[in-house]
């Protein structure tokens, strides 16, 4: 039985009751954060800054972790391409803005397949943010 | 994003659940029927539940040292209420018909729930101390001599204080038994520590 969990989408955990909650029943939570935020624990927020540095939360960053899996890429490119209903969106999900936002960090090298694909684009705001469709985001 | 935090999780090194907020970020097709009903899913569905009726949350928050030292204090506590959480959903997860599981979840919220008012009114009546925040952490190392039933060799290099709290409890074992082997310990101390009766049930 896993004495932690890992949160997802965002960067930041929220701070709020029903995660107050969470916190008081695992050991730890992880959230997957680019590896700028390892150094610089502040840019994370006051609250999370200190969940992290009381090892209430731990930052983990993809790439330490994504080479240890050996089909990372294929099995999920395989799942969005067997996919009929991402299939029909493609293209179609960036023009209407059926998008997430997201850095570069958390997909990489995902991002570049997807784009190919006609699921995701590079966004004009610095940081490595890129729009992604909100489809693929399993 | 649940399949990178899926995959990421399951390193060895992370070993972590994938938890979310958001519904939204299950796309189509993790959010399809099929994968809703998948047992690990309604898992996670019924433990959230649980989870944000059985533990207190104060509106102000918990000041995240104050949270460390708690969760440090009874870490015991926390597997064990942990584990029994988890053992009963993965039972309730097993029936097989949704309404019928939605009924036992309902029911063993409220079970968790009286045991927890359980547990805080013997709290009450046997004068708990409201410093037990400390004090109770202090004394329970004591749990083991009172169940081995030799509570003299566990009060050996006690402080005052513990001493106090095991003297205050004394003639009373059961009721301290009762308290500090409940699963549902770990609850009720932190409803105590974090929300008053008046506030509890607003929670």
């Amino acid at each position: 039985m896993a004495d932690r969990v890992l949160y997802f989408p965002y960067i930041r955990v929220p701070e709020n009751r029903r995660f107050t909650r969470v916190l008081l029943y695992w050991d730890q939570v992880g959230s997957i954060v680019p590896s700028e935020y390892v150094n610089d624990p502040g840019g994370l927020g006051r609250y999370m800054a200190a969940l992290v540095k009381e090892g209430q939360v731990k930052p983990v960053t993809p790439r330490t972790y994504i080479h240890r899996v050996p089909n990372f890429a294929e099995s999920f490119l395989k799942m969005i391409d067997d996919n009929p209903v991402i299939k029909g969106r493609r293209g179609i999900a960036l023009q209407k803005q059926e998008t997430f936002t997201l850095h570069i960090e958390k997909f990489s090298p995902l991002v570049y397949e997807l784009r190919d694909m006609g699921l995701a684009r590079e966004t004009d705001s610095p940081g490595g943010k890129w729009k992604v469709s909100r489809l693929t985001y399993t | 994003m649940i399949y990178l935090s899926s995959v990421l999780g399951k390193t060895e090194d992370l070993n972590m659940e994938p938890i979310t907020d958001r519904r939204q970020s299950l796309s189509m097709c993790s959010a399809s029927s099929e994968n809703i009903s998948k047992p690990i899913n309604i898992l996670r569905d019924l433990r959230m539940r649980v989870i944000q009726a059985i533990l207190p949350a104060p509106t102000r928050g918990i000041p995240v040292l104050d949270l460390v030292q708690f969760k440090t204090q009874h870490h015991d506590l926390l597997h064990r209420f942990r584990r029994h959480i988890e053992s009963s959903l993965i039972n309730i997860t097993r029936t097989p018909d949704e309404a019928l599981r939605t009924k036992e979840a309902q029911m063993y919220e409220e079970e968790l729930r009286e045991q927890r008012e359980e547990i805080l009114a013997l709290m009450r009546r046997r004068r708990w101390p409201q410093i037990a925040f400390g004090a109770v952490a202090v004394a329970m190392p004591l749990v083991g001599g009172i169940v081995t039933g030799n509570p003299a060799s566990a009060l050996l290099g006690l402080p005052p204080l513990a001493y106090a709290i095991y003297t205050a409890f004394s003639g009373d074992r059961e009721k301290q038994n009762t308290i500090l082997s409940s699963p549902l310990a770990y609850a009720a101390l932190a409803q105590k520590r974090y929300l008053t009766a008046s506030t509890a049930n607003s929670s």
